[in-house]
Parts: structure tokens; sequence; C-alpha cells
């Protein structure tokens, strides 16, 4: 069941004082007022938002159809916005990688990228998942976390301690069969000052789950402990 | 005759001062507190104990902290709390002089240029004298704005990094800086909710962030870490100009908070127009994800990965609302 949130909004300025608070029928109205954003526009955003927090939900439950059917309602022609359905077709790819087509999610992300630019990492993401389904090589893996790790010094450890960037990286040193390395990164995550960082209680639960999945790799000779974990759970992201 | 050229920054920053003033501060909160215990009271009647419900606050300018001191006395289970141009600092001690230096600031960002150098040294003599160095700095603040403003001349990223480095050098100098109060030390901003996440929105050329008054902090109070998240929102320039084309200001947050007929050239007011709507979808979806820790982390991941936002480390973004 969905929890009930409620809005207050202080909006205080020389031009125009006002203050409110939502209740459940009003929320959308609310959230207009407060962002002069028409209540039809807030609607469909807010539809999309939803829609496709459901849809992650199945696909963490490996219900990737269903998934994948709510995000196909996201469209232009249902009235959403180019950039929800833009939105709605990343879901989807990621979607496509939780199930382990990855060819499928890298043709997708090549069609938004022709639209208009993606993230060059993002798109390296997928392609090197794509090649490793096609060829086998983990070297193409190992490869992407080079490059990835040369170009965004800032934003790795030890500079800084994303959780993205963790989850797809222990994806790919799994994939690859590097389960040392992989357990190497996540220690990262047990420093001073990472737990300075991640104060939250259901981070650091994720991090000692992720952890004792790479262990159980390493006992077990396996290689698929630690994506289990971060495609079934919402401690990391979604892919 | 400074006002009319540009007196909405001097409102602004004359109206976080007043909501400052404790007794005006008691007022708000007073009021936040009244709208809360009406919600509650109206679910009551339909049925429902609203009390548990976590709460996302939406909070601008001056309006941030009474919102977060209100939060804090009603301890209501919060969400998220998102901040728009929020004032993080107490200002009450130096009004004058940010009205003043907020006043010549938005003077400039209004492409008003022209030679009045001599108009605002009248008004050099209205700041009151803190330090040793107040003349002197004051008056290398008053000749870097005059160098700008040439006549014809359009705003530019360049000069508007200039004229801000001056601002912060004046602010530190004349010690103004060290009599503004920083509100992520003090008590309204220790919201009782362990899971809530708090989102400083700002904008580059905001005159608030200028004069820090608002932008980049590492800690709101009990927020800090992985608790905090802060986003800049990066003016729009013309690559090959370094021309301004949409400037992320005091007004870009959410719709109706600016007067587009102030904007003389069409092609500026449209593009301006343009660069807002962005931005005000931009705040209207960070809104509704905040409802949900899990929503937002996604909204935010899949900005990052279609080029809108962009990755600045622990915590910090950068936003591009068409793209970078």
């Amino acid at each position: 069941m969905k929890k009930k949130i409620s809005l207050v909004f202080l909006f205080l300025s020389c031009v125009s004082p006002l203050i409110g608070f939502a209740t459940d029928q009003s929320q959308i109205a609310k959230v207009a007022q407060i962002t002069g954003v028409s209540s039809s526009k807030v609607a469909k955003m807010a539809e999309a938002i939803d829609t496709m927090a459901e849809a992650r939900r199945y696909a963490r439950a490996k219900n990737f159809e269903k998934a994948i059917q709510l995000l196909s309602i996201i469209t232009t022609a249902n009235g959403f916005k180019y950039d929800d359905e833009r939105f709605a077709r990343m879901t989807i790819a990621d979607v496509r990688v939780l199930s382990g087509d990855y060819e499928k999610a890298y043709e997708i992300t090549l069609e938004l990228n022709k639209e208009r630019a993606l993230l060059d990492d993002y798109l390296n993401f997928m392609k090197a998942m794509a090649d490793f389904s096609s060829n086998k090589d983990p070297g193409m893996l190992l490869a992407y976390i080079e490059n990835y790790n040369s170009k965004n010094k800032t934003v790795i450890p030890p500079k800084s301690y994303g959780l993205n960037y963790l989850s797809r990286t222990v994806r790919f040193f799994e994939m690859a069969g590097e389960i040392d390395q992989a357990l190497d990164l996540v220690d990262q995550y047990f420093s001073e000052k990472s737990l300075k960082f991640h104060q939250r209680e259901k981070t650091r639960e994720g991090l000692r789950l992720l952890k004792e999945a790479l262990l159980r790799d390493k006992r077990e000779g396996k290689n698929v402990y630690a994506q289990g974990l971060i495609n079934t759970t919402d401690y990391f992201g979604f892919v | 005759m400074l006002d009319k050229l540009g007196n909405r920054s001097k409102d602004v920053i004359w109206f976080i001062a007043e909501s400052q003033d404790p007794n005006h501060t008691f007022g708000l909160v007073n009021k936040i507190e009244t709208e809360v215990k009406s919600f509650y009271n109206k679910r009551k009647e339909a049925g429902e104990d609203a009390t548990g419900r976590p709460m996302v606050g939406v909070g601008y300018s001056g309006g941030f902290v009474p919102l977060l001191e209100a939060i804090h006395r009603m301890n209501i289970p919060t969400a998220s709390v998102v901040g728009a141009g929020a004032a993080i600092a107490d200002i009450r001690e130096v009004r004058e002089t940010l009205e003043i230096l907020g006043n010549a600031l938005e003077y400039v960002q209004r492409n008003a240029f022209e030679p009045v150098s001599d108009l605002l040294q009248k008004f050099f003599g209205l700041i009151p004298v803190i330090g040793d160095f107040t003349a002197s700095m004051i008056d290398v603040f008053f000749d870097k704005l005059s160098l700008i403003m040439v006549p014809g001349a359009m705003l530019t990223d360049a000069a508007w990094k200039a004229l801000e480095q001056t601002v912060r050098l004046t602010l530190e100098a004349t010690g103004v800086q060290a009599k503004m109060r920083d509100w992520q030390n003090i008590g309204p901003a220790n919201v009782n909710s362990p899971d809530a996440t708090l989102l400083n929105v700002y904008g580059d050329m905001d005159v608030l962030k200028t004069l820090n008054i608002s932008g980049y902090r590492d800690r709101i109070g009990s927020f800090t870490g992985d608790k905090l998240i802060n986003i800049e929102v990066v003016s729009l320039k013309d690559v090959a100009t370094g021309k301004v084309m949409g400037l992320a200001d005091h007004y870009i947050y959410f719709g109706k908070t600016r007067d587009y007929d102030e904007i003389e050239d069409p092609v500026l007011r449209a593009s301006q127009r343009e660069y807002d709507e962005l931005v005000n979808d931009f705040m209207t979806k960070l809104i509704l994800a905040s409802s949900d820790s899990e929503k937002l982390q996604l909204f935010i991941s899949q900005s990052v990965s279609d080029h809108k936002l962009q990755d600045m480390g622990n915590g910090k973004y950068k936003l591009f609302p068409t793209g970078y």
C-alpha cells in the first residue's frame, strides 16, 4: 500500500504570500499552485513518476513483462511529455538489463541517444554489457571500469562514494569473475569517510548485504549473488 | 534612483531580514503551525489520524527557515524538504549593505547597461563602515561594476564571475561576511526524521548566492552527508560569445515569479521564458519525486544519464536545464 504523503508549502516573497497544506484529493492542485505549472501537466508528471516506480517494483519481483507493459504507456501519444517518455524508455532499457537481455537494452539506449545525446558513460555501460553478452569477453567489462575511473576521478572513491557507481562496478566485476576486486571496492565504502557520508541505516545494511553476497560468491565459486541483490532490492538504485 | 533600476533584490533581502526578526519569525511559524493543525483536524473529521504522515516541505527564499522551524517545533514526520533559493544565513546585522550590493548586482543582471558609476558612487556613502578596508573594497566593487557596464554591452559569464569574486572579497574584507550567521549550525534545521532528505536548489546567478545568503552548504542543521543534496542551476550561456541567454537568478524556481516585461530584448525574453519553463518542470518533478527516497534517487540518476544533471560528487549536482 502506498504511503500517504502530505505537502506543505511556504512561499514568501515580496510579490505574493501564499501558504497551504494539501489533502489527498488536492495534492496535484497544491503542487501546481506551488510551482505555477498547470494541474493537468503536474498530473501527467506525477502519473509518469508513480508508474515508473511501480514498474521498478514489478521488475525487482522479476515480472519483467508487466513492468515493460506499464512503462510502454508513458508515451507522447498518451499525453505525456517527451522527457517523461524518454525516462520511461530508459527504465525499459534498465528492466532489460535486469532480465539479462543486454543487447535489447543497448538497442533502446542507442535509439534514445540518436534522438538526444545521453551521457557517454551510460551508453558505454550498456554497450559493454551487450558486447559481453555476444562474445563473453570479460575484458570489455574491465575496460569500461578502467575508462570510467580514469575520466571520473572526482566522483569515485576515495573522493566520493556514489551508490550508482558502486552497483554498476560491482555488477561488472562480478560478471567478469573478479570477486576480489569487487570486495576491495565494497570495503572502501566501509571507510570512515564513506560512512560519514552514508548515514542512512538502509544504505549501510545494503553495503553489508552486498559484501555478504560477494563472500558467498567466493565460497561457492559463483558470480551471481551480488547481481541478485542489486536486481531485486532498492538499496543501490535500479541498475 | 537605484531603487527604480533594480529594487526587487532589495525587497527580497528586506523581506528575508524581516522574516528573521524573532517576532516576525514567530508569526510566520505560527501561521504554518495553524495551517498544519487545520489540515490534521480536517483529516480527523474524515476519520484519519494524519499526524503520522510524512510531509514534503517546500521553502522559497526567506520562507525556508520558518518552514524548518515549524517542522522542528511540531515534530512533523518529514519525507523531504526542498529549499529553492533558500536564505540560509541570518542577515539582520548587515541588511543595509547587502541591499545595496544586491541592488547593484541585480541592476547588472537586468541588462540596463549605461554608464552609471556616478550614480552608484552616491550610494557608496550609504554603506555602513564596518572595517578599515571598507572604503577601498567597496571602491574596487564599484570600479568593477562600472567597467562591466559599458553602453550596449550584454551580460556575460566572464563579467559576472569577475563581479562575483569582487563581491565575495568585499564581504570578507568589510567584515560583512563575519556578521552573517549561517543557519547551518543552529537549531531550526534539526528535523527529527532520520530518513528525511534536504534538497538545496539555487541558481548560479541568484543574487542571494553571490551574497552568500544562499548557495552550496555541506551541512544544514541535521542534514549532511547523503541526507543533503545540493543542486546548482547553471545559467544558459551562448557558447561562442559567453552571453547569458537564460539567467539562473532568484526568479527561476517557480512560475509567476518573473515579470517578463522587464526584459526589453525580445530574443532574450523568449530565451529566458523557455529556460524558466525547463527549470520549473525540473522543480515540479523534483518535488513530486521527493515524496519517496527511491523515486528521488532514480529521478536524479536518470537526469544524470540524460545529460541534464552533472554529478560533482558527494551529493552535489549541477543542473543544465537544456542539457550540457
